[in-house]
């Protein structure tokens, strides 16, 4: 089944995370089955008492009795207490050991894999699926082993206690399989169904929850309730009839016991009393029953905890088999202190096969240079910012920094030294100090502050309520959106990049920030190598060359001045544009 | 069910949930009783199958047969009744989750906006999912069986101290030191596993901004910055989680123990009193037989007292959130039909804080009326707007629509008369067509093309793989922050008939098409032009206006028209931009 680059499944990939922990997994092992064998001694000799003790009247086999009983306990304990500790342990630590996996390999698949699959997907697979690993860890791993063991156990001590009373007793274990088989086939679909349902409320819960102010705004309370309640009813239902079906199935097993025991009773009466068997070993044999099938109604239970838990490991499995990107791994040549010439050379790209979003674009920007690119969204604006920090690889052609392909350095050398910064930037939790100092490892407030003042922004921050210090929240949603972009600039000089690429913000702010991030990025652009996607005709009017883009060609290309003067697509935006104004 | 938020204790609340399923509850008990019952006479069957087997009696009328005929039987009954018994447990468990889960959610699209805003809306949906679980499942379900435990465990003690006192106390007496381990062990892990969640919580948020910002991160090269974030947050999960594990491996396995200890005890002594005849072979086999049977009874009751205290706290929780206050709406009358004035009087708001945020405003907009409010970030021009449709409610003064107090009327009546867009421009999962509706879900198709067109929309919604009905969202088709805009504004176009509230909500557009989206505004209600509100910064939108309002630190300290502003205020002309001639002033960049 596995191709080459395919999964390699979940299996393997168990196999690898385990290796580490060898030792203590042999450890967890060889205490399960101690502590499995110490389960099989009472109930032998418990029938031993009655056989032994009670009708002979032996004191000294009572001793002997107990002192084997004492020892059991004692193993028993030392080793069940090993292999809870141990399978929790190793499983914590193989679980931690995943999420790394994970995290490290998530950093280096292509940003194509994010477009396909979109980040919230990614993260609510990578949190749940673990989370269904995690559940089965702290919830029953070792038990399900350990019972596993006692039934297989329990089937060999009964055939050496008395083989032909053990075939009796023989036809409930492949009963009790074939009813958890049979559960299983008819829970699978009511489950799934159920999950279905559960997981369209939350969402649908969740939506409403972040869109509260729309649905309030609008009055549109008893709407979106009435969607809702039909959402619960029906995750309701669904889930009375999963649970109704195992509840039904399980009990079954119960019966089964029920049924054994008897029959067990009632062969073992018979030889009995013809003398061929003693009383303690049915005393025995029904206790051991008891005792190996007790358990398995739980233990049906959890299959499907633990199905799910293989499928979520065949899921993160395929996520660790997603390609990485070649340009996110070491191994390339780093870039040297770059010089500052940017080039697109015959680019041509499409996000899917032969459907060109770029083509063969030529645009050449010399160092120091600030190349400004309009055009209508659409046109292929942004994907050329992608395409320029590398985190596409173009299908023909490529990018050139200082005469070298992208394609052959090393990203992560380039781009430290090439400052993006996007219309909504991302903002992570924490302080603005944090964020600033994020970009550069080591900076200290005093860098900060610098990299602040540096883009005329200090003083904003200061008058924020901590300061510098204030917690943005999750996404910076504490900030205003200027704000938001100040900290994003004051990010970017923080690295002294060579060269910046920047897609204009569009969005209109209080007049008073405008300014400041005006003069912020005047102040980031001079001197540095700059692709600009500009929106502002101010940032258009300054730029040394303005490239228009339409459908992912280039139509003009040139100075301000040159093509005001022919008169294309250029001088009618700014004809319009001063229109308006 | 009743909305009333809850009073009492919550175990009066559990009642009042319980009380609403009185019939299947009712049933229940009558099953466990049953259950119960089997449970306990089972092991007597066993003794009278081992009595009639030493007598040699197989197949008299009592004789080990029949006993075995009575176990089987009574394994029937039990299989009988644990199923129905389960079917209702989960039943009730799950109902008492759709039943808190709608009276949560009903509560938030009430509740005062301001106790939704100040927590994270993480937090809020898994209040109202994941959250509920546990608390379901312990009230539904585990309390009765742990119940059920406790009865089995005191019934069968007092059927084995009629046997053998001494017997049975030896075997019972370790059962009491489980319950003890285990409610010690739930006080001491309780800390222990909240913190580990708490991490947890950190975990998640770490590898959440990896993957949200994973753009910036790579833009940045700050991978291994991040795997160092991800990595001290995966610390401290471990050494809690570990910690969590070893605790239970010392108590929980003790636990386990005890019923092999008390069997011991059991087998030990029993023989010793056998052998001095005074305990029976078959009153020890009954012994032996309890001893095993009440190994699932003793972890039932062990797993209730371990999930009580997280069920508890779960709902309090509940119970918290439930007694927050709601939004006073009366249920009539409604919004008076027909054009709409706005008027403030007085009116003030605060922060949560207890600081102002607005003060002293006073505003009058005539029905059909345009009145524009300028100020910078954090003036309160967000919140002024906000009063207008009661997603706040002022801290004094007066609010008025139409002539009337908005608290006054039915409040989904003074809401479905506004439209509302916001530079924040959410959208719901589900079609275009269906987000523009959206406060009208009935509306033809023409009216959501009108308001598209005005909204500078319909152009790009047309170029759309499937037009109107293309689906927006996760999975479907993504928009552009401008797209999504106009999107939104259509929305409000198609709601607001008489109120349109627009706060920043052309700001992502550029300046040429934010001009069309203001002169499609005035083509679409020539016949009763909505009033408006509306907050920008761009001349486009200040020349449109009646009046402008000039906010700074939520006192207005400017009012009058655009171009009288212009001439006479210079604190105006450095916030808008422009000379007194409305010429663009050149203070920013020339970049580069």
């Amino acid at each position: 089944m596995p191709q080459s680059g395919a999964p390699r499944g979940g299996i393997a990939l168990l196999r690898v995370l385990l290796a580490p922990y060898r030792r203590r997994v042999m450890l967890a092992i060889t205490a399960t089955l101690l502590s499995t064998a110490a389960k099989l001694i009472p109930p032998y000799l418990a029938g031993r008492v009655i056989d032994d003790v009670v009708n002979t009247g032996s004191t000294r086999t009572l001793v002997l009795i107990a002192i084997a009983l004492g020892v059991t306990i004692a193993v028993a304990w030392l080793a069940e207490t090993a292999e809870t500790w141990l399978v929790g342990d190793v499983g914590q630590r193989a679980l931690m050991d995943l999420r790394f996996r994970l995290v490290e390999h998530l950093q280096t698949v292509s940003m194509r894999y994010y477009d396909h699959a979109s980040a919230g997907r990614v993260m609510s697979r990578v949190t749940n699926d673990v989370e269904a690993l995690n559940n089965v860890v702290n919830g029953g791993l070792n038990q399900l082993v350990s019972n596993v063991l006692l039934v297989v156990g329990t089937v060999v001590v009964l055939l050496v206690l008395d083989w032909r009373m053990a075939l009796v007793a023989a036809f409930v274990f492949p009963l009790v399989v074939i009813v958890a088989a049979l559960f299983q086939r008819a829970a699978r679909p009511a489950w799934r169904k159920a999950s279905d349902a559960l997981a369209q409320m939350t969402t649908y819960m969740a939506e409403g929850l972040s869109g509260r102010a729309v649905v309030r705004a609008f009055g549109q309370e008893e709407r979106h309730l009435a969607q809702f309640e039909r959402h619960n009813a029906e995750t309701r239902m669904q889930l009375m009839r999963s649970n109704s079906l195992w509840r039904t199935l399980l009990p079954l097993v119960e019966l089964i016991i029920a049924v054994t025991v008897a029959a067990v009773l009632v062969y073992g009466a018979r030889e009995a009393v013809g003398g061929a068997l003693q009383v303690g070993l049915i005393v025995s044999f029904t206790a051991y029953l008891r005792q190996a099938l007790a358990p398995l109604p739980q233990l049906t239970m959890q299959v499907g905890d633990f199905q799910q838990a293989a499928t979520a490991l065949e899921k993160l499995d395929e996520i660790l088999a997603e390609p990485p990107d070649p340009g996110q791994l070491p191994g390339r040549r780093p870039a040297p202190t770059l010089r500052g010439d940017l080039a697109f050379e015959d680019v041509r790209f499409a996000y899917e096969d032969e459907r060109w979003i770029i083509h063969d674009i030529n645009v050449c920007i010399e160092a120091g240079q600030t190349v400004a690119f309009i055009g209508h969204s659409g046109s292929g604006k942004s994907t050329l910012i992608k395409l320029a920090v590398g985190f596409y690889g173009p299908q023909r052609g490529c990018v050139r920094y200082d005469g070298v392909d992208l394609a052959q350095l090393d990203l992560a050398s380039v781009r430290r030294q090439v400052a993006l910064v996007t219309q909504e930037p991302f903002l992570f939790a924490g302080s603005v100090a944090h964020n600033i100092a994020w970009a550069r490892p080591g900076a200290n407030v005093e860098d900060v502050r610098a990299a602040a003042e540096a883009v005329d922004a200090l003083e904003v921050f200061e008058r924020l309520p901590n300061g510098l210090d204030t917690e943005v929240g999750e996404r910076g949603e504490r900030l205003s959106g200027g704000q938001r972009q100040l900290v994003s600039l004051a990010r970017a000089i923080i690295i002294d990049p060579r060269m910046l690429v920047l897609d204009e913000a569009t969005s209109s702010i209080d007049v008073a920030t405008e300014t400041r991030v005006q003069r912020g990025l005047a102040r980031l652009l001079a001197g540095r190598t700059s692709l600009v996607v500009a929106h502002r005709l101010s940032t258009i009017r300054g730029a040394d060359r303005v490239v228009v883009l339409e459908a992912g060609h280039v139509v003009e290309q040139g100075s301000p001045a040159e093509l005001r003067a022919t008169g294309g697509h250029f001088a009618q935006l700014e004809a319009e544009s001063e229109r308006v104004a | 069910m009743s909305d009333a938020p809850p009073t009492g204790s919550p175990l009066r609340f559990v009642a009042t949930l319980l009380a609403r399923q009185r019939r299947a509850v009712a049933q229940l008990i009558l099953l466990t009783v049953g259950i119960i019952a089997m449970t306990l006479v089972t092991p007597l069957l066993t003794g009278w199958a081992v009595d009639r087997i030493e007598a040699g009696d197989l197949t008299g009328s009592d004789g080990a047969f029949i006993a075995a005929l009575a176990i089987a039987l009574a394994g029937l009954l039990t299989a009988i009744l644990s199923a129905a018994a389960g079917v209702l447990n989960s039943r009730i468990s799950t109902v008492i989750e759709a039943d808190l889960r709608s009276r949560l959610y009903r509560h938030f699209q009430v509740v005062d906006p301001r106790v939704l805003d100040s927590r994270a809306t993480g937090d809020l949906v898994s209040l109202a999912s994941s959250d509920l679980v546990p608390v379901a499942v312990f009230f539904g379900n585990r309390l009765i069986r742990g119940l059920r435990g406790a009865v089995t465990m005191l019934l069968a003690g007092v059927i084995m101290f009629v046997l053998q006192p001494l017997l049975a106390f030896l075997a019972l007496a370790p059962l009491p030191i489980g319950v003890v381990i285990l409610a010690t062990y739930t006080h001491r892990a309780r800390p222990k596993l909240l913190e580990a969640r708490r991490a947890m919580g950190a975990l998640t948020t770490s590898l959440q901004e990896t993957l949200a910002g994973v753009a910036t991160v790579r833009a940045y090269a700050r991978e291994s910055e991040q795997r160092e974030h991800f990595a001290r947050a995966a610390k401290r999960v471990l050494g809690s989680s570990l910690t969590v594990n070893r605790m239970g491996a010392r108590s929980l396995t003790a636990v386990d123990m005890l019923p092999l200890v008390g069997s011991a005890l059991v087998v030990i002594v029993g023989g010793r009193l056998a052998i001095s005849g005074d305990l029976s072979v078959v009153a020890f086999s009954v012994f032996y037989t309890y001893v095993v049977m009440l190994v699932p009874s003793v972890q039932s009751v062990g797993l209730t007292l371990g999930q009580a205290q997280p069920a508890f706290a779960g709902l309090g929780r509940v119970l918290e959130a439930l007694r927050q206050p709601v939004q006073r709406s009366p249920t009539e009358p409604p919004l008076p039909v027909g054009p709409a004035g706005v008027r403030m009087r007085g009116v003030r708001a605060d922060s949560p804080g207890g600081d102002p945020i607005l003060e002293g405003v006073d505003l009058d907009v005539p029905a059909g009326g345009t009145i524009a409010v300028l100020g910078m970030t954090g003036s309160g021009k967000s919140t002024l707007l906000a009063l207008v449709n009661r997603l706040r409610d002022a801290g004094g003064g007066s609010v008025e629509v139409a002539g009337v107090p908005v608290g006054e009327v039915e409040i989904g009546s003074l809401r479905r008369a506004i439209g509302t867009a916001t530079d924040d421009n959410f959208l719901f999962s589900g079609t275009v067509r269906e987000n523009i509706a959206f406060a009208r879900p009935d509306a033809s198709l023409e009216d959501v093309e009108a308001a598209a067109r005005a909204a500078q929309a319909h152009d790009f919604i047309a170029g759309l793989p499937d037009g109107y009905d293309t689906v927006l969202g996760d999975r479907g088709v993504g928009l552009s922050g401008g797209q999504r805009q106009r999107v939104a504004l259509a929305r409000a176009l198609l709601a607001g008939a008489v109120v349109l509230l627009l706060d920043n909500a052309t700001g992502n557009l550029d300046a040429l098409t934010e001009a069309a989206v203001l002169d499609g505004l005035d083509t679409l209600h020539t016949a009763a032009p909505p009033t408006r509100i509306v907050v920008g910064y761009r001349p486009a939108i200040l020349r449109r206006a009646d009046e402008v309002l000039l906010l700074e630190d939520g006192r207005i300290v400017e009012r009058g028209t655009h171009s009288a502003l212009l001439r006479s205020s210079a604190r105006y002309r450095g916030l808008v931009g422009v000379d007194a001639a409305g010429e663009p002033e050149r203070t920013e960049q020339s970049a580069s």
